[in-house]
């Protein structure tokens, strides 16, 4: 019973310091409330676990401190769990994340865990030095733990387009049935009244590159998709079940390695088109840096 | 993008001459026609519709 409280405390951290890597924003994703309950409760066993480490070491059972390790590589199952619901959710976006974006915030919420697991045996070590003083072990376990919680928080914020690219209004045209934007070929769209709809109410944006990194990064497929979902779930689609030819589409200009979007948004408003552009995360599996490999730098 | 798998469904055509057996052609009598009978199937197939620039329009399901 002598580390009931570090043991609470613990946990509890740990639980807390999941729910602020809970984010609500434009995806909804984890859903909001069943999504929600599934991983509160998961931070719950993973704060339990990292708190429970160190009484397990205080006690000198290193059997039990194998144990809990063991105990956390059920996380990965987590990653395959978020895998598996976005998959089958693909069929019923009408633009899908692309499978590079699902392994993205798979991953994301298999690493938050992990994290609720770090905080938690921090409060937990700051609670059993300050051990019996309970108003020092309350302050400093949570002092230290929402530290580590916003530390750890930023570490995994990565970067959004328009911190690697300069996004831009383009110019939509067609060169006979072909789409183009800036020039790039996009799409051939062989109705008349759908050219009419694109050249009335479509957008087009050029994606450039800030530098070779960027470029390499930009040229993911996944990145590329992720883009085209993104944006839609920000603006809006002009566009019915079935009907093919208002797809979104990404291209990229072979000479210069820069992306064009053209799109057709429920209201054409360039600002809000550029600015969704700009806040759609880089995806961690697209990022290439050949700047740090020789042969990439003598190309530069 | 990427991992489609992309498959003609139909071809609507107001010139015989360009296609050849072993696909499902639709013929039109005019522009119009084709234009109008395109619409029509690639609502029912979900289908987008390319045009190939030669008094052809392909139906792809992509």
């Amino acid at each position: 019973m002598e580390y009931l409280f570090t043991l609470v405390l613990g946990a509890l951290a740990g639980f807390l310091a999941r729910w602020y890597m809970l984010r609500r924003d434009y995806r909804q994703y984890p859903s909001y409330p069943q999504g929600w309950a599934i991983h509160l409760f998961l931070g719950f066993i993973g704060g339990l676990i990292g708190a429970v480490i160190v009484p397990a070491l205080m006690e000198r059972d290193f059997s039990a401190v194998s144990f809990l390790l063991l105990a956390a590589t059920q996380f990965r199952e987590v990653r395959n769990m978020e895998r598996n619901t976005l998959t089958a959710m693909e069929a019923t976006e009408m633009v899908g994340r692309g499978s590079g974006y699902i392994e993205g915030i798979a991953r994301v919420f298999e690493a938050r865990n992990y994290l609720a697991i770090w905080v938690a045996l921090a409060a937990a070590v700051v609670s059993q030095l300050f051990d019996p003083n309970r108003p020092l072990q309350i302050v400093g376990g949570f002092i230290v733990a929402l530290c580590l919680a916003w530390v750890l928080n930023r570490l995994m914020q990565g970067s959004v387009i328009g911190e690697i690219a300069d996004v831009e209004l383009a110019e939509l045209g067609f060169d006979g049935p072909v789409l183009q934007v800036n020039g790039v070929h996009v799409m051939n769209v062989g109705l008349s009244d759908a050219r009419r709809t694109w050249i009335e109410k479509g957008l087009g944006a050029v994606v450039r590159p800030k530098g070779p990194d960027a470029k390499a990064t930009l040229g993911n497929i996944g990145q590329m998709q992720a883009i085209a979902h993104d944006v839609i779930s920000m603006i809006g689609l002009y566009m019915d079940v079935g009907e093919q030819e208002f797809v979104p589409v990404v291209r990229r200009e072979r000479e210069s390695g820069s992306l064009v979007m053209a799109i057709v948004p429920s209201e054409p408003d360039a600002d809000a088109f550029l600015e969704a552009i700009r806040r759609v995360p880089v995806l961690e599996g697209a990022i290439r840096k050949p700047l740090s490999s020789r042969a990439g730098r003598m190309l530069d | 993008m990427g991992q489609s798998t992309k498959e003609v469904l139909a071809i609507v055509t107001t010139n015989r001459n360009k296609v050849a057996e072993g696909t499902t052609v639709f013929y039109a009598e005019n522009a119009a026609e084709l234009e109008r009978t395109a619409r029509l199937l690639a609502r029912v197939l979900a289908a987008a519709v390319h045009d190939l620039d030669n008094e052809c329009l392909v139906l792809v399901r992509h």
